[in-house]
């Protein structure tokens, strides 16, 4: 019995393990295969080499297409910040029907299409000549992340004891000064998480961002896309994707072990 | 009292004002191209108001067929997705500590990297010298090379590989939300553990797996780029076709239909999803 029991155990574990390996093997084989000195993709790489590494570094099309991802990012982390943390705060302030609609409309972006929404932005900006537009773009990058500020905002608000800063403000405190001395230290963890949503969605959205991005502001993810469109793959591009792998998986370790940030999505 | 109630919507108002802007708007000028008329050789539709970019969609069997496959990937993917996803999230939901730390991970990498990541890593596992191709021969399950892009199986094995997490963590909400002693009872009154698994976890986390399926279905409904690169352009789903219509094309009025259609079937889809009990709670995240 107990035999049986250990050899469904092991059972489960190797068919989960294999479902994962399924799960991550792009991104084992984007690493490996970036280390390869072929001038195709390779995986297992049979020398390695940082060939792909130094063309990388080299080409100058790519390295401005990743700085304006993260300039957009950066910038869609900051406008989110700004405008949907408060955002956050009025809803768990105001009226049952109003809170109920506007929760409703902010996490719509998450299922309606996003190609119906990028042709919709585009006709709509080319009316208004606002298309290719530094900031529409970031906005429209804000509209995209704000179901997640409501999401990991909105729980850090709900386990909030706002007697507390009632109890500041019977002590004297003006409300500037509680915010940042009460609130702000027990919600901190929230925004820090909710900005690392933000500065991710803007950084690798690609379906909006090739209809309403202009030509000389172009981002990574529509660059490589472009290139994969009319080229195939090149390796050179595997080696910025090993980049980005590495710095997300740290991300991914630390937001997992401190904020638990997987409930959120 | 009153005044802090203002206060509070006042916060509300730049928010709001962006979504208006480029959110609601953008659907309704959707709404509003998609009755217009192209003329020939002018890129911008005008009046006279028409219903036939709707007509066309349905005049010949094409584009219905798009939708066909559209539904049929989606389905097949999120079946799929269903097998796989949920011994995961029954495991991991088990783990503890640092071990389950790390499955996490694993789990969300694929969505936290982004879809480009991950399609670009697929494209090279499934080309016709990549690695799945090398190993199939090895295995001598293969003769010769197959080519995986542009073939449905190699879309399917792309949604799936993307799709599959939501799946996960969904199963893995349902799970986690049976309680302990219910499972306790049963070991009391002498079940196995397999009795355990089929007559208390599975019945109790149904509801789970019925949402990650509408979940799952949703976002294949939704996508564009992995069909796109996975498919080679040989796959035409709906997005594809929108896509397609609206900037190489250039027939506006016509992808702004097909998009309506599109939003029309997203819309019947989670509305179902959510007449389903215990369907709803949960939405996606990042898209593909």
């Amino acid at each position: 019995m107990k035999q049986k029991k250990l050899l469904y155990k092991i059972l489960l574990a190797l068919v989960v393990l294999l479902i994962l390996l399924f799960l991550a093997s792009p991104m084992l084989a984007v690493v490996g295969a970036s280390f390869s000195n072929t001038k195709y993709f390779q995986f297992p790489p049979e020398s390695f080499s940082l060939r792909w590494y130094k063309e990388a570094f080299r080409n100058k099309e790519h390295i401005r297409s990743l700085m304006n991802s993260l300039k957009i990012a950066g910038c869609t982390m900051l406008v989110a910040d700004v405008i949907c943390i408060p955002a956050c705060f009025a809803l768990t302030r105001c009226g049952r029907g109003v809170s109920k609609k506007a929760s409703a409309l902010f996490s719509a972006p998450l299922f309606l299409p996003g190609i119906a929404l990028g042709v919709g932005l585009m006709l709509w900006l080319a009316k208004l000549g606002w298309r290719g537009n530094f900031w529409t773009l970031v906005l429209a990058h804000v509209v995209l992340a704000t179901p997640y500020y409501m999401r990991v905002v909105g729980a850090s608000l709900s386990e909030f004891d706002f007697g507390l800063v009632d109890a500041a403000h019977s002590l004297g405190a003006p409300p500037v000064k509680a915010f940042f001395y009460v609130t702000l230290p027990q919600i901190a963890p929230g925004i820090i998480v909710a900005s690392m949503f933000g500065f991710m969605i803007s950084f690798s959205e690609l379906v909006i961002t090739l209809f309403i991005c202009a030509s000389n502001m172009t981002t990574f993810p529509v660059r490589v896309y472009s290139s994969m469109v009319t080229e195939g793959l090149n390796p050179m591009v595997l080696a910025y994707s090993t980049i980005i792998i590495v710095v997300v998986l740290v991300v991914s370790v630390l937001a997992e072990k401190f904020a638990h940030w997987t409930r959120y999505f | 009292m009153k005044k802090s109630v203002n206060k509070a919507n006042a916060l509300l108002i730049p928010l709001t004002l962006v979504f208006v802007l480029l959110f609601i708007i953008p659907f309704f000028v959707l709404f509003y191209y998609s009755f217009l008329t192209r003329s020939s050789g002018q890129v911008v539709p005008s009046t006279p108001y028409t219903v036939s970019s709707y007509l066309r969609f349905f005049e010949d069997s094409y584009y219905p067929r798009v939708v066909g496959r559209t539904l049929w990937l989606s389905l097949l993917t999120a079946g799929i997705c269903v097998v796989l996803g949920y011994p995961v999230a029954y495991y991991i939901t088990k783990a503890r500590g640092y071990w389950k730390t790390v499955l996490m991970v694993v789990v969300i990498l694929p969505l936290v990297s982004g879809v480009i990541t991950q399609t670009l890593g697929l494209y090279g596992m499934l080309t016709s010298y990549g690695p799945v191709n090398n190993f199939l021969m090895w295995a001598g399950i293969l003769k010769e090379p197959v080519e995986f892009l542009g073939t449905t199986t190699g879309v399917v094995i792309g949604l799936t590989q993307g799709f599959l997490p939501y799946m996960i963590l969904t199963v893995m909400n349902a799970i986690q939300a049976i309680p302990d002693n219910v499972l306790e009872a049963a070991d009391n009154l002498g079940a196995n553990g397999v009795q355990r698994f089929f007559l208390i976890t599975l019945p109790l986390s149904k509801t789970g797996v019925a949402a990650g399926f509408v979940l799952v279905f949703g976002c294949c409904l939704n996508s564009y780029t992995t069909p796109l690169l996975l498919g080679r352009g040989k796959i035409s789903v709906i997005g594809t076709a929108i896509y397609q219509q609206a900037m190489e094309l250039y027939n506006w009025p016509f992808a702004s239909a097909i998009a309506m259609i599109l939003i029309a079937l997203v819309l019947v889809v989670f509305a179902l999803g959510n007449t389903l009990p215990g369907v709803g709670g949960r939405k996606k995240a990042v898209s593909g």
